[in-house]
């Protein structure tokens, strides 16, 4: 599925926009960067709720697709700008991470 | 659903627990953070988090968590066992990942609220 | 209040110089070397014990037998046999004088499970064992946070919990404690909770940004208080602070599962009153203010 494609059908907030055409792979729910960086692969989502400068470093390093905050979290001017810069997707969802994996597995991303 | 069933699920291993059939699980809630445990809208749920640390069991009672899934096989030491069985709270560990636990139990009808 | 002369923490530099008094077994029967090994035998399965002090009729110490001298009795047959056939001697003892950390370090170092402890003439009065002064650990750890109960007026108690920055292995446990005094009381589930999160999260402030500070409920039959006030380095622009996601948490805390920089938000949407109080390099104190949804009697 494409990064559009997802986009669309979980109602996602596109607020740093990278390549949406990238094809995404699977799904990692994590708010601990050693982890995401031990785990991630390419083309993976990554679901948290951290919302810190660190995470366009992380994201930027594995190639996640994209970052969704989830339970609408804020996510501060910087981190966006930084984000932008580097070609980072961020997209925001008001689900919790629970609830969004939940959507996304049922969808087909596994 | 009931937390045996759960465990099978997701072929999970019993850590810590005293009365498996008897606990009935109707709310999930997935995080590694802390203040994020805190700040889930659901009483009585059960966490689902990639963190094992008694800090861990320690916010999940303080909010009245019904129960803990450690995933990603994360190794669970004594002290955390220990705390667990003393604050009556199940421990699960399982080697799927945080996003395939909540994937499956989602799928299987376990919503946060 | 001032902090320090309020809060006294038990498990403080103090407490490894207490004397070995204070964990030592005392009502150890008086075996001496012409009891027979079968006495000894039912003595330690009786009473659990895994070795006893050996004296002579004035009890001034002997010798010690120990479970494995009575395992090699029993691999013998000879359980007809008198206890001086096969106690351990000489032996390693304490004097009554000794300090806590003492018997540690002789318990470790020898890898003795236990040692007795004499007095001045070397008569017995006791024996420390391994779990004796483990158990007195723990409890001790385990009552450390709970600093004081006070009533301060008619129908009020408060609860004091001493809180100590960077120390993550008891973080949360002030709040636990808290949590469980106030569970004694018939509150809300609801309320208990909010007030739960309101601590932890003041707590876990205290932990990770401050040097050391407190915690403290006061219940009365209509509400709950709780303050989390510390000696630390404040913060500078509590504006910013209280917003969501705003945290300066390092990276290593981060991967303990702290600093999304939720708490102070938290703290507040839990609250019914919320007040922050805080002074560069003086420290920071948060009160709130939980209004119980059915009154206690
Ligand atoms: N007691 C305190 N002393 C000094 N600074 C504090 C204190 N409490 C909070 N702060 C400052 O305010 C910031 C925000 O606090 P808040 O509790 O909201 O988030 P956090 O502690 O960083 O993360 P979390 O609470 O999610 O684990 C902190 O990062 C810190 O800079
Ligand atoms: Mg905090």
């Amino acid at each position: 599925m494409l990064l559009r494609e997802v986009i669309d059908s979980l109602n996602l907030q596109v607020i740093s926009e990278g390549n949406l055409e990238v094809e995404v792979r699977s799904g990692i729910v994590s708010d601990l960067l050693s982890y995401v960086m031990g785990n991630a692969k390419e083309g993976d989502l990554w679901l948290t709720i951290q919302t810190h400068m660190n995470v366009v470093a992380v994201a930027s390093l594995c190639k996640v697709a994209a970052v969704i905050v989830t339970s609408n979290l804020e996510v501060n001017e910087e981190v966006i700008d930084k984000a932008q810069e580097e070609g980072i997707t961020i997209l925001k969802s008001s689900l919790p991470s629970y609830e969004l994996s939940g959507s996304l597995y049922l969808s087909g991303i596994r | 659903m009931k937390l045996n069933y759960i465990v099978n699920l997701i072929k999970g291993r019993i850590c810590v627990c005293q009365h498996l059939e008897s606990i009935e699980i109707d709310k999930a809630w997935a995080a590694d953070l802390m203040s994020d445990v805190l700040a889930s809208p659901t009483e009585e749920a059960l966490l689902i988090t990639s963190l094992a640390t008694p800090q861990i069991v320690r916010t999940a009672e303080m909010v009245g968590m019904v129960g803990i899934i450690i995933v990603s096989g994360k190794k669970t030491d004594d002290t955390i066992l220990n705390l667990a069985e003393e604050l009556d709270i199940p421990i699960v560990s399982t080697d799927l990942s945080l996003f395939e636990t909540c994937g499956i139990l989602y799928d299987h009808g376990l919503r946060s609220n | 209040m001032t902090m320090d002369s309020e809060v006294t923490n038990k498990l403080g530099p103090d407490i490894l110089s207490y004397s070995v008094e204070k964990v030592m077994v005392r009502n150890i029967p008086q075996v001496t070397p012409y009891w027979q090994m079968r006495h000894i035998k039912e003595l330690m399965r009786i009473r659990r014990l895994d070795g006893v002090p050996v004296t002579d009729d004035e009890g001034h110490l002997l010798g010690i037998i120990s479970i494995s001298d009575l395992i090699i009795c029993i691999e013998n047959k000879d359980l007809e046999a008198p206890v001086s056939k096969y106690m351990t001697t000489p032996v390693k003892c304490l004097i009554l004088s000794k300090t806590l950390i003492e018997a540690l370090r002789e318990m470790n170092r020898f890898k003795y499970g236990r040692l007795p402890v004499v007095d001045e003439e070397f008569k017995v009065i006791g024996v420390v064992y391994w779990w004796s002064l483990f158990a007195f650990l723990q409890e001790a750890l385990d009552t450390s946070m709970v600093v004081k109960k006070t009533i301060p007026s008619e129908g009020v108690i408060s609860y004091t919990y001493q809180v100590l920055g960077r120390d993550f292995v008891h973080a949360g446990n002030a709040s636990l404690q808290m949590r469980k005094s106030l569970q004694q009381l018939s509150i809300d589930p609801k309320d208990l909770r909010r007030t739960g999160i309101i601590a932890y999260e003041a707590e876990m402030n205290i932990i990770i940004h401050a040097d050391k500070g407190f915690l403290q409920v006061k219940i009365n039959s209509e509400k709950i208080e709780v303050t989390a006030e510390d000696k630390g380095p404040g913060i500078s622009d509590v504006s910013l602070a209280m917003q969501e996601g705003f945290t300066t948490a390092p990276d290593y805390i981060r991967e303990m599962g702290f600093g999304a920089g939720m708490g102070l938000p938290n703290i507040k949407r839990n609250s019914d009153i919320f007040q922050i109080d805080s002074r560069v390099g003086v420290g920071t104190k948060v009160y709130s203010v939980v209004n119980l949804i059915r009154r206690l009697k």
